[in-house]
């Protein structure tokens, strides 16, 4: 398992930072964090991050209409995103399968698994 | 540094436990012997504090059942029996240091202290590899008594090596053992580290001794391996790291905790006031929107820090918030009460309320319509497991257990994907994949086999044989979810990139468009015909039916000449390039007869779709209703000199064939 780069983007710090412990220690991987779609968007492109774990409840641009303009934009659309999503319901909206969402994961997620996880969502 | 304490003390237990966790001890305990038993083969232990008299197993028999195991790690033995004999006893027994009770903490915690100071010093007997040597006590090399000189890491490399002949271990995992977390470096550093190995191990004249396994990592070359050391307790389990590394994650989490909790108790203010002001009968917009929305974050966060209940509970309070009755406020201020308590006592490291599955969700390009899967496997368990599963993700699976009927399947009825399991009897599975491939058609097929079979050996020759991808059984369902998304994703792609619409088999828009345009080009620098027909097919039955579309491309495909050309244009709709053909031989070939001829190829393929059925509705075969059909025509150069003009012209009603015999 080579060294992934994986980029957060939520707009809670709480979720940002577990997130990013969770994965540098389980996986060994490197993680950046962005708290808006905005910055996500900026990172993604620059940074280019093997996966994106994208929040779907954020303030001003959402998560829907970031996934949409990562998928839209040639330097990021072929990034896998997984949804991070604290409402169970959601879990099934085809809206976000039709915007080339992989996987969604329902928070809160055990820090202990997650790694994994998106290992298994993604095939890695 | 990890800690076991197997004591039944209770209180003493407690105390020693807290205090060794202010010390940034990891510690584990547990009452009974046999279960400190069990924890000490699952885990690599720096110290294990012992009580003599323990339930279940003594504790020195415990510390013998250790010793012989090959804990190398250090041994505290607790007594309250003061006899010389039985410090005796203990010491022989393996213990490194015995104390008696009554002791204070203080002095306990001394001890252990000591006893993580020092080295430890178990012998390990020397390990070989053909005339190579390795003596782990004095970390001496030689090859036929002649030593060689390693760097640290390229003697833990060795070492490592030699203590786990049957590994196979990848760059990852040799970063583990061998770096601390901290200072790390890079993949390149271990190869070059191995190759410096290499270099003096062929120097000293052994050659060939770590090898590469593609794809994986490195190994001991399977060979001459001497005596190797006795199951090591330290690097007992197969991957001791992983679950370490899951608790590690899930104790840092809990450790963030404090730092968060200011805007935990902003958001339990949040929920306060909605309790206050529902105390008093009413509920202010801008209060419950404020408690909604502390609602939400605490239900995604607590679960991080250790209070799975925690968030459970602050959903239903989300859910009560959605619809508040006022009536029953009592409800809500009972569940505010409830988290408040649990946010006051200490997070649980292992909490069962997080065990979330993540959900794959099918890929945009089948979105809507259902996979269907073909399962080759003789085991019916199997298959009916697959059939159980899948269906609520949108897959369904025509199972099989004679892999000699594959291929007439797969063409009456062309899957998204097949499963293959590789371990059956009759014809093995890599066989079937092999034959498989040597068929156009099903060159892009995406294929994942179903393997027990681990070894490098048997995978290089699953992906030689054709196959795409491999699922480890036990299968786990959102691993295998995940596949098969993934892979009828990529199956897609490349039918279109190779020109091939998935449903008919026939060439895709785009390879027909290109198609004919060269024939008009062609026919252009001939001075040739070429009628166009487009033939589009109304069903009257829900989209995603694809069988009738499948038998008229087929009946198609027998109609036409070798210089022609045939394409799915759409979900229902097909174009036919005639050479050479004009409106009116177009009209003999495929006007009148053709009715009667799909009915024909239609009632005799091999999906067959029944008997005819004439009704007051008109002549059905199936669901095909055949009045439904209509057929276009164009005629080039004469109705228009290019694709796009040409489709236009032959959508005008007067363009129609007549189809009634």
């Amino acid at each position: 398992m080579t060294d992934k780069r994986i980029l957060i983007i939520d707009d809670e710090a709480d979720v940002r930072e577990i997130a990013k412990v969770s994965l540098e220690i389980t996986k060994h991987w490197q993680v950046t964090t962005a708290a808006s779609g905005d910055e996500g968007l900026a990172l993604a492109s620059s940074c280019h991050p093997d996966a994106i774990l994208l929040d779907v409840v954020m303030p001003q641009v959402d998560g829907l209409a970031t996934l949409i303009k990562l998928r839209e934009n040639m330097a990021t659309c072929h990034i896998p995103v997984i949804l991070l999503t604290a409402t169970i319901r959601l879990a099934t909206q085809p809206a976000y399968a039709a915007a080339g969402a992989k996987a969604i994961l329902v928070k809160p997620f055990d820090p202990g698994l997650l790694g994994s996880q998106i290992e298994t969502a993604l095939g890695w | 540094m990890k800690i076991l304490v197997v004591d039944d003390d209770d209180l003493l237990v407690e105390q020693l436990t807290a205090d060794l966790l202010a010390q940034n001890y990891v510690v584990d305990t547990t009452s009974d012997g046999l279960l400190g038993w069990e924890y000490a083969t699952a885990t690599p232990y720096d110290l294990i504090v012992l009580d003599i008299n323990l339930p279940g197993l003594d504790g020195v028999s415990l510390c013998q059942r250790l010793r012989q195991g090959g804990y190398a790690g250090a041994i505290l033995l607790l007594t309250g029996r003061s006899s010389s004999d039985d410090k005796v006893m203990g010491l022989n027994a393996g213990a490194d240091d015995y104390l008696v009770k009554p002791y204070t903490l203080v002095e306990l915690t001394a001890r252990l202290r000591a006893l993580l100071r020092r080295p430890q010093m178990v012998i390990s007997p020397t390990l070989r590899y053909g005339s190579l040597e390795l003596d782990p006590n004095g970390s001496l090399v030689t090859v036929a008594d002649r030593p060689v000189e390693l760097s640290p890491k390229e003697y833990g490399l060795l070492e490592l090596f030699l203590r786990h002949p049957d590994r196979i271990f990848s760059n990852t995992l040799l970063l583990e053992r061998l770096w601390s977390v901290e200072d790390a470096p890079g993949e390149e550093t271990i190869r070059t580290h191995i190759k410096r190995l290499r270099r003096k191990l062929k120097q000293a004249g052994v050659d060939d001794m770590i090898e590469n396994v593609y794809g994986m990592g490195y190994r001991l070359r399977p060979g001459s391996v001497g005596p190797a050391v006795g199951p090591d307790v330290s690097d007992a389990a197969p991957t001791p790291a992983e679950p370490d590394r899951a608790a590690a994650a899930r104790e840092a989490a809990i450790a963030a905790f404090e730092r968060f909790r200011p805007t935990i108790d902003q958001r339990m203010a949040a929920l306060r006031d909605a309790a206050l002001a529902l105390k008093a009968n009413h509920l202010p917009t801008a209060v419950q929107t404020a408690a909604q929305g502390a609602a939400h974050k605490l239900a995604g966060s607590l679960g991080l820090f250790g209070y799975g209940t925690g968030s459970h509970l602050a959903r239903r309070l989300e859910d009560w918030l959605e619809q508040p009755d006022l009536a029953q406020g009592q409800t809500f201020n009972g569940l505010v009460d409830q988290l408040d308590g649990l946010l006051r006592s200490p997070p649980a490291a292992t909490s069962t309320e997080n065990n979330r599955e993540i959900v794959p969700l099918p890929p945009a390009a089948v979105l809507g319509d259902r996979i269907a899967v073909v399962a080759v496997d003789d085991d019916p368990i199997m298959l009916a497991q697959l059939q159980s599963l899948l269906p609520r993700w949108g897959v369904d699976v025509l199972g099989l257990q004679d892999p000699r009927q594959t291929l007439a399947t797969l063409e009456a009825s062309p899957p998204d994907l097949l499963l293959i399991d590789l371990e059956m009897p009759s014809l093995s599975g890599l066989d079937l994949c092999r034959q498989l491939r040597q068929i156009d058609r099903w060159q892009t097929l995406p294929i994942v086999c179903l393997t027990a079979c681990r070894d490098a050996a048997t995978l290089y020759q699953l992906y030689q044989a054709g196959a795409d991808d491999y699922l480890p059984k036990p299968v786990v369902e959102p691993e295998l979810v995940s596949r098969i998304f993934h892979r009828v994703e990529r199956g897609r792609l490349l039918q279109t990139l190779a020109g091939v619409d998935p449903h008919s088999g026939l060439a895709n828009r785009q390879k027909g468009t290109i198609e004919l345009k060269l024939l008009l080009a062609l026919a252009q620098r001939q001075g040739e015909i070429v009628t166009l027909l487009v033939i589009q097919l109304d069903p009257r039955d829900p989209p995603g039916e694809a069988t009738p579309i499948r038998s008229l491309g087929q009946s198609l495909t027998g109609l036409i000449g070798s210089g022609d050309v045939l394409a799915c244009w759409g979900p229902s709709e097909f174009i036919v390039g005639l050479w050479a053909t004009d409106r009116a031989a177009a009209q003999a070939l495929l006007g009148q007869t053709l009715k009667l001829q799909l009915m024909d190829k239609l009632s005799s393929s091999s999906d067959a779709l029944g008997t005819l059925d004439t009704t007051a509705n008109g002549t059905t075969v199936n669901a095909i209703n055949i009045d439904a059909i209509t057929v276009g025509t164009a005629t080039f150069p004469v109705d228009g000199q290019t694709l796009p003009l040409l489709y236009r012209q032959a959508q005008r009603p007067a363009a129609r064939l007549p189809l009634s015999p």
